[in-house]
């Protein structure tokens, strides 16, 4: 027996999955997370679920760490090197005002003060040629005021770095010698892209959770050996949905930042695949955010920057990155009257603590959940992960307060509080689909999350949406995900030249430069290697990616699927006129072979009679009296059993919810395929 | 059909969710699929959903300045052609100046959304188009020399293109191709908005979503009346001028504006702006009543939404045509964005003495435009290189130092371009610095914002042309705050030397090859005495360079000396200057305070 481990740390949860290879069973364990050392979390989960043993052949790791240290500003002290002229770059920003209204608006804050930002003498043109040569008497003098400013980490832009990085390396070897306890981050190590801002943040926010990241993951790596599996492979999950060396991440751990969804993706395409399905709606709704991406023909969404703290007041981080939106709509979103009287709900949430009202730690505003407890669809009385009870009677007076003056019941506001959480979370579908051209009723729709199974009926409702999918273990299905991801690096080269001034050779000698490099050298004929290229036409501003067909026969066929995707996206195109090429993108991935999935015994339509474990009384209509909903439990259902609405299917502290007019049907994998409304 | 009841508070939240939700898409609609950059890049366009009367339900943005623009722009349409002579399937197009106030760039479509029969929405999109013939660059004086004007005309007749109106507007652009893919972008906005329009219809039926619409305008003025009813009763005033028309040089151009406010009502009267102009910078009664409507938004509901008919309603602004806000033809109107930035500004400064801690001191006020002309020396390839949004100082208010570097108020999610972007697109251009400017930021209590410096060197020979307000005019302080410093432009010769200009406004200027063009962008005014800011706070600035030791000495009385006194306190190390170590002057501090 070889056992396969994946850790998915979150702000309250450390999730744990083993896999065993030989027979495709999983293994889930839920533990709370251990702030103080995250590592603590790791053992505990681990020894939990039985991982903890040399059968283990390798760990995959995804944490909240980096974004936490971001958004929580706990980080390196850094100092940032730019050149001389340019040392506001990432003060400046890009001076957008997103909330044209405010008087009190905020942009982004640097994560480092501008008396720790140093300019040196040097300049590189846009074409690579060097107008100015770095001075290094200099850079020494700015390494020793570094070293003198007491800081943990630097982090080094220089000015078109992207195109020729000589500056950069020449800096990052001075450091070296005259810093040699500083983390030093180098932009093009990061980032091979011009736009100097975002180059910049890029690095600062690296260096910023550098030393953090870095000394975490020795430990973690450490305690792995010593106390765990000795022999497991540690990897770390990335925001491109592909896993990394721990090495390579020590040096660039802003790739980790979205780990946790990155990982529920992956997992959505590889069931997809199973289900024999190429495109998806991918919906995670957790405690306090609910997150959607849209899957087309089994690729992962992939956007080229992140913003950390959101648009406008957010920090951008210039990274292939998970591309996916997100409202703040979950579990623990409070619903709140205005001034003048209207009701909303979120995007302040109770988090963990002290949480719903329902969960008796002292909340006194009502949340979704509380909502959700209201009306019968999670049990007053019930037990939560650590310990907790679910308390019915402060959920009802935290939602009546909500009610009082509105002339609303209880339940009608406790109803009323779900259907604006579904309608604000079927806006951040549509902000992925509809929003770029595409039909939400046209896509099987996969939730997952710990609150994602039991609002789905209504968020798909409210999109139109007949076909929904609950995958295994919703509750952890990022950490599923994790263990069927592929080991993959990007590299990407901004490179700007017109398609006529270009031939076939060098583009592909290019190509294969950074294939290499994203390898670290040969590529091994066992990968996959992905050309991309970003072009415009002449004069245009925005690029569109597309992969890049072989040029065996020239650059035209590359041309001609320019303009088709230009035609596509913008609905129309111009054959005739020049196009260029702006940057240029390679991801080498190596397979990991996954087992199949475990398949389950065949049942009949109707559920064994053991599965059924209850009945609760649920209010699904505000209008009418409660109903009497029979309650299942979905370890005991089979292959082929059909379960009709109104019914509840609860694993765990998660509870598929099926209202009238739902159908589910369980695959041979045990997925739950639910038609949502319709007829049987 | 009687409006009365309003709605349940569920139906309400959902309804407006979706109508935010709907405006958004719109807008990235829009975005996406725009031919020119000046809408994907600038965000120079307005989105938005208007009732059957025309009045704004949800407005997307884009244009912060173009707020009320589209709603103006419905109204005249319907009564143009009365709700009777308008049929499934019309799209109305115009761009005349006296209906949408601004410069013919700006193109408003608007499309019908029936139900049953019966117009129950309007859905609308503007959008800056590339180019709309007239003569390029250099001055204008008439509406004529701007370009094409459309006056009220249906593009689409119950869903039928009027391919001749369409080659009409071909034929008088420049760049046809692109003008021709941006119409198809707002059209196919437009009908985002019907389409989704139609499903609420649907659902919800167009009793309850008319009566949606009506409850989102009483609790926007609900909540805007609040808002005024905390300021006291009076009237209120303040001005200041421009610096010219870019015609009639050197001569200024007075702005005067007066608040009242009587409850919850509040008066903005713009009759003491100046007459209209003989250059460029004229803009008609739209942009003036919608730069009224902006500065009030900010004062009372900055951060509601849908923006909406309701939270505009408890203003109410007079402004007589003629003004240089409220032109007429054959007005010129291609600047038409700059002067309202100052009304804006003038009327929080007048609220200033009602509501100090209400209000915000003056900023920067200009988007900084340089444009430079030439060929590339080694491609030679000719290049028209704009330079814009460099981004300069806010004010201070009561409570917070103001923000750096920051797009003006014209302006919202509009971006700079990066050096890295420009210097690989203009080869033979070379940006020296773009950097925070330091003591532009007005003295106070709160210091204002700084603004920055754009110093680009030309490799070749070019032509200059800059656009460039408020050069005179600095950006204020209120509370007993002081005056930032005001934007500035300036060559650099290539043996190094300066050469100041009598305002902000260069045409057609050949530069040689080496030369540098510097644009500096001003402050943000300060809030409070300077002398009052914290003597800690002062130390910092100095440490970061965000204020220089004369002017912690001259503005805020904090005196450094270079050599340690007795009881002095530790070294400080100003940002540029690692080696040389100041000290703080505490007795001098305490004189220069006292007095």
């Amino acid at each position: 027996m070889t056992l396969r481990a994946a850790v998915d740390i979150g702000g309250t949860f450390t999730d744990v999955v083993t896999l065993d290879d030989a027979t495709g069973r999983l293994e889930i364990g839920k533990t709370l997370s251990t702030p103080a050392d995250l590592t603590d979390g790791i053992v505990t989960g681990l020894t939990g679920t039985g991982a903890a043993t040399g059968l283990t052949a390798s760990l995959v790791h995804g944490s909240t760490v980096v974004i936490n240290a971001l958004t929580e500003r706990r980080g390196a002290s850094v100092a940032l090197i730019t050149t001389e002229g340019f040392g506001d770059v990432y003060e400046i920003g890009r001076v957008n005002r997103p909330d044209a209204f405010t008087m009190d608006f905020t942009r982004h804050r640097p994560l480092t003060g501008r008396e720790h930002v140093f300019e040196v003498p040097e300049r590189m043109r846009a074409d690579g040629r060097v107008h100015r040569p770095l001075d290094e008497d200099a850079a020494r003098l700015v390494a020793a005021r570094v070293r003198r400013a007491g800081v943990t980490a630097v982090a080094v832009c220089l000015l078109h770095a992207y195109r020729n990085p000589a500056h950069e390396r020449l800096l990052g070897d001075i450091l070296a010698k005259e810093c040699p306890d500083v983390f030093v981050s180098l932009s093009h190590r990061l980032s091979r892209e011009y736009r100097e801002f975002e180059r910049t943040s890029t690095t600062v926010a690296n260096a910023f959770v550098g030393p953090l990241v870095s000394d975490y993951l020795t430990r973690l790596r450490l305690r792995l050996a010593d106390e765990l599996a000795p022999d497991a492979r540690l990897f770390i999950m990335q925001s491109s949905g592909g896993l990394s060396d721990v090495d390579t991440i020590r040096a660039a751990p802003v790739h980790m930042m979205e780990s946790g969804p990155a990982g529920g993706v992956v997992g959505t395409i590889e069931t997809c695949r199973t289900l024999g399905l190429r495109d998806a709606i991918a919906f995670d709704m957790g405690g306090t955010t609910a997150k959607a991406s849209v899957i087309r023909d089994l690729t992962f969404p992939q956007a080229t920057e992140y913003q950390v703290g959101g648009h406008g007041s957010g920090l951008p981080v210039q990274i292939p990155c998970l591309d996916i939106v997100e409202v703040g709509t979950g579990g623990g979103s409070i619903a709140w009257r205005d001034e003048a009287g209207g009701l909303h709900v979120g995007p302040r949430s109770a988090g963990a603590q002290p949480g719903p009202a329902c969960y008796g730690q002292g909340g006194e505003q009502a949340t979704v959940t509380d909502a959700a407890v209201v009306l019968g669809l999670l049990p007053s009385g019930s037990l939560l992960s650590g310990g907790l009870s679910l308390d019915g009677a402060a959920a009802e007076a935290a939602v009546g307060r909500v009610a009082a003056g509105t002339g609303l019941t209880t339940a009608e506001t406790a109803g009323g509080i779900l259907a604006i959480a579904a309608a604000s979370m079927a806006n951040a579908v549509r902000a992925v689909t509809t929003e770029r051209g595409l039909d939400p009723r046209d896509f099987p729709l996969f939730a997952y999350g710990g609150n994602g199974p039991l609002h789905i009926s209504l968020v798909a409702r409210e999109l139109g949406i007949t076909r929904v999918v609950i995958p295994t273990a919703p509750a952890v299905f990022s950490a599923v995900g994790m263990l069927m991801a592929d080991i993959r690096h990007d590299s990407a080269r901004t490179s700007p030249a017109r398609l006529d001034d270009l031939d076939p050779a060098t583009l592909d000698r290019a190509f294969a430069e950074l294939a290499a490099e994203c390898a670290g050298g040969a590529v091994p004929a066992s990968a996959r290697v992905v050309r991309q290229a970003d072009l415009r036409y002449v004069g245009q501003e925005h690029t569109i990616t597309l992969d890049v067909p072989p040029l065996d026969t020239g650059l035209d066929p590359l041309k001609r699927a320019f303009d088709a995707a230009h035609r596509e996206r913008f609905a129309h195109d111009a054959p005739d006129e020049p196009a260029e090429l702006v940057n240029l993108r390679v991801s080498v991935i190596q397979p990991v072979p996954r087992p199949a999935p475990v398949r389950l015994a065949d049942g009949d339509p109707l559920p064994p009679r053991a599965a059924l474990t209850g009945t609760r009384s649920v209010i699904l209509d505000v209008t009418a009296p409660p109903v009497t909903c029979p309650v299942y439990s979905r370890s005991a259902l089979l292959a082929g059993n059909k379960i009709h609405g109104p019914a509840a299917i609860a694993e765990g502290t998660t509870t598929t919810l099926l209202r009238e007019g739902d159908h589910c049907r369980v695959d041979d994998h045990g997925n739950l395929h639910l038609t949502i409304g319709g007829t049987r | 059909m009687s409006l009365t009841d309003p709605l349940d508070p569920v139906t309400a939240e959902i309804l407006r969710a979706n109508l935010v939700a709907i405006t958004d898409e719109m807008k990235s609609n829009l975005r996406r699929t725009a031919y020119n950059q000046i809408i994907y890049e600038a965000q120079d366009f307005t989105v938005g959903l208007f009732d059957r009367d025309g009045d704004t339900v949800s407005v997307g943005l884009g244009l912060p300045m173009f707020v009320g623009g589209l709603s103006r722009a419905v109204k005249a349409k319907i009564a143009h052609y009365g709700h009777d002579g308008i049929e499934p399937g019309d799209i109305l197009l115009t761009n005349d100046p006296d209906i949408m106030g601004s410069h013919l760039n700006h193109m408003i479509f608007t499309l019908p959304v029936f139900a049953d029969g019966e117009i129950v929405a309007f859905a609308s999109s503007m959008a800056h188009w590339m180019d709309v013939g007239g003569v390029l660059g250099g001055t204008t004086t008439d509406i004529w020399s701007e370009g094409l004007q459309v006056p009220m005309v249906k593009i689409y007749r119950r869903g039928v293109l009027n391919e001749e109106m369409l080659d009409l507007i071909a034929a008088n652009v420049r760049f046809p191709e692109l003008a021709m893919g941006d119409l198809r972008a707002q059209i196919a906005a437009i009908r985002t908005g019907e389409r989704r329009v139609g499903a609420l219809v649907e659902r919800y039926g167009t009793r309850t979503l008319t009566q949606g619409f009506h409850d989102l305008y009483a609790r926007g003025e609900a909540l805007a009346r609040k808002a005024v009813e905390q300021i006291p009763d009076g009237t209120y005033t303040a001005a200041t001028t421009m610096d010219d028309d870019g015609v009639n040089l050197g001569v200024p151009v007075p702005i005067e504006v007066s608040v009242t406010v009587e409850g919850s009502d509040l008066t903005i009267d713009l009759s003491g702006v100046a007459p209209q102009v003989t250059g460029y910078f004229n803009s008609g009664m739209t942009a003036g009543i919608s730069a009224a409507q902006v500065a009030f938004k900010f004062l009372t509901t900055p951060d509601a939404y849908p923006v909406n008919e309701g939270a505009l309603r408890p203003v109410r602004v007079v402004l007589p045509p003629g003004r240089v806000v409220s032109a007429t033809k054959p007005a010129a109107m291609r600047w038409w964005m700059t002067y309202p930035m100052t009304i804006i500004d003038c009327v929080f400064r007048a609220l200033a003495q009602a509501v100090p801690e209400g209000t915000i001191a003056g900023h920067h006020a200009d988007i900084g435009v340089m444009n430079l002309i030439g060929t590339d020396p080694a491609s030679g390839r000719f290049f028209v290189f704009n330079g814009a949004a460099q981004g300069g100082g806010w004010g201070a208010r009561a409570h917070k130092d103001g923000e750096d570097a920051t797009i003006c108020v014209n302006d919202g999610d509009t971006h700079n371009t990066p050096v890295e972007v420009t210097e690989a697109k203009y080869p033979s251009l070379l940006v020296e610095r773009y950097a925070l400017r330091a003591d532009s930021g007005g003295p106070g209590q709160r210091r204002g914002g700084l603004g920055t410096v754009y110093d680009v060197r030309t490799e070749g020979p070019a032509r200059l042309n800059t656009f460039v307000e408020r050069t005179h005019s600095a950006p204020w302080g209120i509370a007993g705050g002081a005056a930032a410093l005001p934007n500035r432009v300036s060559l650099i010769t290539p043996d190094d030397e300066l050469v100041s200009f009598p305002n902000g406004k260069i045409d057609s200027r050949p530069l040689a090859a080496g030369e540098r063009v510097v644009i500096e962008t001003g402050g943000g005014g300060g809030f409070g005495d300077p002398r009052t800011r914290p003597v800690a706070r002062v130390l910092a600035d100095v440490r970061a360079g965000y204020v220089s030791v004369a002017e912690a000495r001259a503005a805020y009385g904090v005196a450094l000396v270079a050599e340690p006194l007795a009881g002095a306190g530790e070294a400080l190390f100003v940002r540029s200057d690692a080696e040389t170590p100041w000290h703080l002057d505490e007795a001098e501090t305490e004189r220069l305070r006292g007095a």
